[in-house]
């Protein structure tokens, strides 16, 4: 009588416990995290009676959490990437706003500037048309001002994010030590919801910074980051921080006590989480954006400059420089031992690759490594003024002290191209619109032979020097000895005679110059720099090609071609990422939805198990009744 | 299979937030019209699109400096018209004051209208065009490029010509310098020149020179001189001619008036009698200003032509001014049929640009603009399809086993 009783009892205890367990789970349905719990019963052992045992009732085996540590670990690391493309995504997006409206870009400005071209060429002369074209120039220069300084105002927001980030990691990385603490403590019963509470963290955690985790025997969970160092270890957390770049210091890179109070810089090897997106887009898109558009203002301003050089301003001197030119950026390494500088010239702006370089010094010889490809580069000479090291377009020598060995430093071609570009010229009739020199028939001639326009053909030569802006100038003349023959002669100078070919080149002084026909003995043909105030307009049309001519990559991209290819970069990064966080989010999604399969409340079922529970409770309180029942019976039956 | 209760909810939010970023997309296609709005949208089509805008702004370029080109061209062609009636005119001077019924009174009246008709000349050569810039000075368009002086009139531009670029791989020359125009017209008849000695004694005048059939003047100096070997008793007077170039002979024969004299390529008819002695130069054709033509049109006609030298004197000057009046107006014709030809060129150009344009503009289209039909119906089945996830959502989350506890 009294086992039944007690049976009756431990049902009695069971369905309730029972009935807490289901509606824990009931009220928990919408907390994230929480993992829903099942109770275990097992039955109590009986009490032998000779041949036969009776059972002995039922008790709560467990109240176990329904997990599965793959699932859990699968959406932890499938949260990391997807928050990598969406800081990722964010950004590119930005930046394809900035760079890849048709309207605004950079290819919009640099045809503006070419439109006016168009129109000084149509009327050279005018004063306005050409102070036209410089402001053109002045406003194509803050144009990629302005754009450069929006793809900077990117950077420092990675650099704020990244400090922000290292904050929440720190944070994050506390709470796990402290959670990790509390388990221990607990030897091998820890509390459910402790363990929801470290798996919340660990997640959140991740969309910060891709991490790994090791369980421990002792219930802990160790958290490594980066290439193996550890964030978390037992109870006790590292400390993150953002330190300022081995070259450039006004760029923040995150790093991690690795122990000893060092910090070490794991920025290349953090992949997932808000961090990782942020780093990658910056390494591998935005710097690779702004040196795409010093590149653009380089090989334009280099080669507007060259043809610039070939024509003659109004004011019938040479034309200079239009634009002003870059030089690159050298930067030492904070470990450098020397004090050595070096100084980086741009050889030849058509060879520029758009990549910075590392030269290392081992005390003898230099070695180059292309930052983003991480080859090594081939370069010639010794790295001295006297035989610079010259590579990919670039010539760099150490300028002052001695470098020790193991010094690195950085040089960035093109980190200073948009700062610095500009319109050199300060005057309008500085515009070099004319050709430079001019060539004329004699007037007393005794034939109808004509004589072509010259061509420059070395600018640096003396007698040409002479012939254009020089005071008095000096003429060019080519003299006819006979039908056959001619000389030619400055008044100082004179070579010939030679035998003459109709059309073909006389070349003389740095100039070239075609005479045709039948010349008659005597006759005279004139070579003379252009005058004062020429409305001529040879050196625009050439000018205005510029834009179109192959110049980089071996002569096969035009400067207009690159404005498009970067639109076309922007572009694709933008589209890229955005396919990516579809397909991130989309794992994610699923990757939530197998743990929730498996973690997760299901209503209808908590509602049945109320069912059952509420049943065995009512059959439990009825067996303790009818226990009691009997009870009664044989109290009354022993009491008569 | 399991299912846990709020991943209902989760797929179900999910698959809303998708269809609401699409239906976001097409809807700010259809309110712009564009296809693309920034690169990411078609990173291929939007560089494509970049460097058609551009071209088709480079098209734009084009039409202006035809335009540019066209203006001046026109101005150069009415200047050209003004020059040729002008040279028509003194031509038309030439051939009557060439009538041997003119006394030297008639001529100063006849010169008195050259020198009216030189004065235009001149003016037309320094025509502007309508920014102020001298249509006929080379480059050095800011310079007036004619100025009459004692010795005649010179040239003070340059030989520089300038250019339109009217299409990526063609220029239009969009003038003449004037010593092109009207100081390099060939003197003569464009081959040589017949000039007689000024100390010629006898009537012999040259009424034609062309250059012989099928043979090139050849170039040089050549002197042609009369002998008049006089009548003996058994022979009659006999006139003989002699070409030579320096003192080396290269041709020589009898001469009788009206007789087309023949050498190196020349072909000379003369007439009247030479005396012995008489010489005429034949050089090779040189370069003689249109000024500089009527100028000695003028003087020919202040030639007193009282005595029979003073006659051939006359007659041989004024065939050569008529022979350089020649030149002058087949040469500024010339240039009027060149720059006509530019102007054509310039119409074929544009007209061509107008084709490419447009080719342009429909593959900026294609690859910019929005095909509305397509975005439409994407739109109604993208609306259709979230209220079917709307519905069915509604519909699974009313059915609960608590409902019916």
């Amino acid at each position: 009588m009294s086992g039944t009783i007690s049976n009756g009892l431990s049902a009695l205890m069971a369905a309730q416990r029972a009935l807490q367990t289901t509606s824990n789970n009931i009220a928990n349905a919408n907390t994230a995290g929480y993992v829903r719990q099942r109770i275990d019963f097992v039955e109590q052992p009986g009490t032998p009676l000779g041949r036969i045992t009776i059972g002995a009732g039922v008790a709560v085996a467990d109240v176990s959490r329904v997990y599965d540590q793959f699932l859990t670990d699968n959406l932890r690391s499938s949260t990391s990437m997807e928050q990598r493309y969406a800081a990722f995504g964010t950004f590119a997006t930005r930046l394809d706003t900035i760079l890849g409206n048709p309207e605004t870009g950079v290819s919009a400005a640099v045809q503006r500037f070419f439109d006016q071209v168009e129109a000084v060429g149509r009327d050279p002369t005018s004063i306005a048309q050409r102070q036209q074209l410089l402001l053109e120039g002045d406003s194509l220069a803050s144009r990629l001002q302005q754009l450069d300084s929006q793809l900077n105002g990117l950077g420092n927001e990675i650099d704020g994010r990244l400090e922000k980030a290292a904050d929440t990691i720190n944070q994050l990385a506390g709470q796990i030590a402290d959670v990790n603490a509390q388990v221990m403590s607990s030897g091998n019963n820890p509390a459910p919801s402790l363990l929801d509470k470290r798996d919340e963290l660990l997640k959140a955690l991740g969309s910060q910074i891709d991490v790994t985790t090791v369980r421990q025997a002792d219930g802990s969970v160790n958290v490594l980051v980066g290439s193996g160092q550890s964030l978390v270890l037992g109870s006790r957390a590292a400390r993150m921080a953002t330190v300022p770049d081995t070259y450039d210091g006004s760029r923040l890179q995150l790093a991690i006590d690795n122990g000893g109070g060092n910090l070490q810089n794991i920025s290349t090897k953090v992949n997932g989480g808000v961090v990782g997106g942020l780093l990658a887009f910056r390494s591998d898109v935005l710097d690779g954006a702004r040196r795409d558009i010093g590149q653009l203002a380089v090989g334009l301003a280099d080669a507007f400059n060259t043809q610039h050089r070939q024509g003659m301003d109004l004011q019938g001197n040479l034309g200079g420089d239009f634009f002003t030119t870059t030089r690159p950026l050298t930067s030492n390494a904070l470990t450098n031992t020397s004090n050595a500088v070096l100084a980086a010239d741009i050889a030849d702006a058509s060879a520029l690759e758009g990549h910075d370089y590392e030269l290392r010094f081992n005390g003898a010889a230099w070695s180059v490594l292309d930052r983003q490809t991480g080859a090594a580069v081939t370069a010639a000479g010794a790295g001295t003024l006297a035989s610079p090291l010259v590579f990919a377009g670039l010539s760099v020598a150490v300028s002052s002290g001695t470098p020790n060995a193991g010094d690195r430093f950085l040089v960035q071609p093109l980190s200073n191209a948009i700062t610095d570009f500009g319109v050199a010229l300060g005057s309008p009739v500085e515009i070099a619109a004319a050709a430079p020199l001019v060539s004329r028939a004699g007037d007393t001639n005794a034939s109808q032979a004509t004589v072509s326009a010259p061509v420059m053909t070395d600018v640096n030569d003396p007698i040409l020097q002479s012939v254009i802006g020089n005071t008095p100038p000096v003429t060019v003349t080519i003299r006819f000895d006979s039908p056959t023959t001619y000389s030619v002669f400055t008044p100082t100078d004179i070579v010939g005679p030679f035998p003459y070919t109709s059309g073909a080149d006389i070349s003389y002084g740095g100039l070239t110059v075609q005479v045709s026909g039948a010349p008659q003995t005597g006759d005279r043909f004139y070579v003379d720099g252009g005058a004062a105030g020429s409305g001529d307009n040879s050196n625009l049309l050439a000018l205005s090609q510029v834009a179109q001519r192959g110049f980089f990559a071996g002569g096969t991209q035009s400067v207009s071609d690159l404005g498009a290819d970067i639109v076309a970069t922007v572009g694709s990064t933008a589209n890229r990422a955005s396919n990516e966080i579809k397909v991130q989010q989309a794992l994610r999604e699923q990757a939530e939805i197998d743990l929730q399969n498996i973690s997760g409340v299901n209503l209808d079922e908590e509602a049945s198990n109320m069912l059952r529970y509420q049943q065995a409770y009512l059959a439990a309180s009825k067996v303790i009744s009818v226990a009691d029942g009997l009870f009664q019976n044989l109290l009354q039956i022993v009491g008569r | 299979m399991r299912i846990a209760s709020n991943v209902y909810q989760l797929q179900w939010l999910s698959s809303i937030q998708r269809q609401q970023a699409e239906l976001a997309a097409i809807q700010d296609q259809v309110s712009s019209g564009k296809r693309i709005s920034t690169a990411a949208d078609d990173p291929a089509g939007a560089a494509q699109g970049l460097l058609l805008q551009q071209g088709l702004d480079r098209l734009e370029n084009f039409g202006l400096n035809a335009d540019t080109a066209r203006r001046r061209l026109s101005l150069e062609e009415d200047s050209l018209s003004q020059t040729t009636d002008a040279l028509n005119r003194i031509r038309e001077l030439a051939i009557q004051a060439a009538n041997g019924t003119q006394t030297n009174e008639s001529r100063g009246a006849i010169a008195a209208e050259a020198r009216e008709l030189l004065t235009g000349l001149i003016n037309t050569a320094n025509s502007q065009d309508g920014e102020g810039r001298y249509l006929f000075a080379g480059n050095l368009v800011q310079t007036r490029p004619f100025v009459q002086e004692a010795g005649g009139v010179s040239y003070e531009g340059d030989a520089g010509v300038r250019f339109q670029r009217v299409a990526d791989a063609r220029t239009v020359q969009e003038g003449d310098p004037g010593s092109a125009v009207f100081m390099q017209v060939p003197s003569g008849n464009g081959a040589y020149t017949v000039n007689p000695d000024t100390g010629n004694t006898g009537t012999a005048s040259w009424t034609s020179a062309t250059v012989a059939n099928g043979t090139p003047f050849a170039p040089g100096n050549y002197t042609l001189e009369f002998t008049v070997i006089p009548a003996t008793p058994t022979t009659p007077e006999v006139t003989t001619w002699a070409a030579r170039s320096g003192a080396v002979p290269v041709a020589s024969g009898t001469y009788t008036p009206g007789q087309t004299i023949t050498f190196q390529g020349a072909s000379i008819e003369f007439q009247g009698a030479p005396a012995t002695g008489d010489q005429f130069t034949v050089a090779t054709s040189r370069f003689q200003n249109v000024f500089r033509t009527v100028q000695d049109f003028i003087t020919t006609l202040g030639t007193n032509t009282s005595s029979a030298a003073g006659r051939s004197t006359f007659q041989n000057q004024i065939n050569a001014n008529l022979q350089n009046l020649d030149q002058a107006l087949l040469h500024v014709s010339n240039v009027r049929s060149q720059v006509g030809a530019r102007l054509a060129g310039i119409d074929q150009q544009q007209d061509n640009n107008a084709d490419v344009a447009l080719e342009l503009k429909r593959s900026l289209s294609g690859i910019q603009d929005l095909d509305y039909a397509t975005a439409i119906s994407k739109l109604e089945q993208q609306l259709t399809s979230l209220e079917a996830a709307q519905k069915a959502y509604a519909r699974t989350q009313s059915f609960s086993l608590f409902d019916v506890l």
